[in-house]
């Protein structure tokens, strides 16, 4: 139990760092489709005997650098690009999963998340690779701010604008293997989005907003685990729903103050 | 007397897009601190040679230099200022203030994870005080018009201190006080700061008024010309550019 706060901790602060880059950038089914390819790594390292956080996290960055190489060539839309890569990872995770007839895998709390899958393992690599994560923004949070903003204007100033959106698309790669645990891979993509909505209808500073998405994520994040925990409810489904309530009532909140 | 340095230099450049001819053998130069229109028809080339100018687009054959570098050496040195036209327009999605706005076209003299030094921010402010726009700095950005949004997208462009700016339609959207504004404001940057400034517009008689300069582009360079020629010979270089007979309609800046 105090595992999984931890973890979902550290998953609730770096969730929406990296989140707010995507959803300025249209490029919200991202997490998504990461997430769907996730299910395949989790599904072949059943298979194979080997790490289920590590599989997930090779095959999601070398998803996410795939489609971001074709959506900068040109040759196939960001989206369109997304919509192949979602399907084929959930066609390749349905036959791995067959093929290796559910054993050592519990399908449910994959999909959903549970709190009492939570390795010590999977603890270290959430903190580690989290506090990855959170330099790296720190770093470059001034640059992707500018992309967000526009691409073009981005590259006019001078930014390696290609190098920066590979690093982006592989911290959401890592997020979205470090979440899988905890909010499951069907709800993941709700984590890293649904905060920055939430934070968005306030209509503050990109910085602020950044701030307050980082809040209402962790206040989700353990309201929902409490409520699992004592409710007995699938983790990652009450961590989206109290999200979505925050999300309503900020929009109700930033209505009421116009 | 003073020999003017080379801003911009353009050689036999050629572009084509799906075996679409949009730049053929086009050349020139700008001298620093020269004040030049572009003007052309719809499809004419006219975004496609500030892309290249900009170097967001590779050149195909011939060549771009911008005081003596390639596009891109002089991107990261931060010489070149850019608004492009759908920025003015376009309903911004992501949560900004006018001061990041502004901040975010400091980048390109700071590394990554690097800080800004006294010098960048004052360079910050300054491009803040020049646009006027410092007084709304904490505004969010898709609160502000057409004009002021105009104004906080030229003080980013300013505030790497480039040595040309490069301005795409910029006047599509705002009203007529705001372009009014707006003109007048680039002449000052032209006239005190000394800075180059190359302006697309079908505003042609706007153009005509304000620059020293005209470039006619409809896929080969139609003609360049000063603006005394562009008043006299009009009627012409419309006709070499457009195809058929036309004639600048009259209108004021000053009825806002």
């Amino acid at each position: 139990m105090v595992r999984a706060f931890v973890a979902g901790f550290a998953i609730a602060i770096i969730a929406p760092l990296v989140g707010i880059f995507l959803v300025t950038r249209r490029y919200s089914f991202m997490a998504d489709t990461l997430a769907h390819v996730s299910l395949a790594g989790v599904a072949g390292a059943s298979l194979l005997g080997l790490q289920p956080v590590l599989a997930a996290l090779a095959l999601s960055i070398t998803t996410a650098l795939t489609v971001e190489k074709l959506r900068s060539s040109g040759k196939v839309l960001g989206e369109a690009g997304l919509a192949i890569f979602l399907s084929g990872g959930l066609a390749l995770a349905s036959v791995l999963i067959s093929a290796s007839k559910g054993i050592n895998l519990n399908l449910s709390s994959v999909l959903f998340g549970s709190i009492a899958t939570v390795t010590p393992t999977d603890l270290k690599l959430i903190l580690g690779l989290g506090l990855v994560v959170v330099i790296t923004i720190l770093l470059i949070y001034r640059q992707l701010f500018a992309i967000s903003l526009d691409e073009e204007l981005a590259i006019v100033s001078g930014l390696p604008v290609r190098r920066l959106n590979q690093v982006l698309v592989v911290l959401a790669a890592i997020i979205v293997s470090l979440s899988m645990r905890i909010v499951g891979i069907l709800l993941v993509g709700a984590l890293m989005v649904i905060p920055v909505i939430a934070a968005m209808q306030f209509k503050k500073s990109f910085l602020k907003t950044l701030i307050i998405s980082v809040f209402i994520s962790v206040f989700s994040v353990i309201s929902g685990l409490f409520a699992a925990y004592y409710l007995g409810w699938a983790s990652g489904g009450t961590i989206t729903l109290i999200a979505i309530l925050v999300f309503f009532l900020s929009s109700l909140l930033s209505l009421r103050s116009k | 007397m003073q020999i003017k340095e080379t801003a911009i230099k353009v050689e036999s450049l050629s572009f084509s897009y799906q075996n679409t001819r949009i730049l053929e053998n086009v050349s020139f130069e700008i001298k620093q601190g020269e004040y030049v229109g572009l003007i052309g028809p719809n499809g004419g080339g006219k975004t496609t040679l500030l892309k290249l100018i900009t170097g967001l687009t590779s050149s195909q054959k011939g060549k771009v230099r911008i005081h003596g570098l390639t596009p891109e050496k002089a991107r990261r040195k931060g010489k070149i200022g850019y608004v492009p036209q759908r920025i003015v327009q376009a309903n911004i999605q992501c949560p900004a203030t006018v001061e990041e706005v502004v901040t975010s076209g400091r980048l390109s003299n700071i590394g990554i994870g690097g800080h800004f030094r006294k010098s960048d921010l004052k360079a910050i402010e300054t491009a803040m005080l020049d646009t006027d726009v410092e007084k709304f700095r904490h505004r969010s950005i898709d609160d502000l018009s057409g004009g002021e949004k105009q104004r906080v997208f030229i003080a980013r462009a300013l505030a790497s201190e480039p040595s040309i700016l490069i301005l795409d339609e910029p006047t599509t959207g705002v009203d007529m006080k705001a372009t009014k504004n707006f003109y007048s404001l680039l002449k000052d940057l032209n006239q005190w700061h000394g800075m180059t400034i190359i302006i697309v517009s079908h505003d042609i008689e706007a153009v005509a008024k304000e620059v020293d300069s005209v470039l006619c582009l409809n896929r080969e360079l139609v003609s360049t010309c000063k603006h005394e020629d562009m008043k006299h010979n009009s009627k012409e270089i419309l006709n070499a550019l457009y195809g058929s007979d036309k004639t600048i309609i009259h209108h004021h800046h000053d009825h806002a």
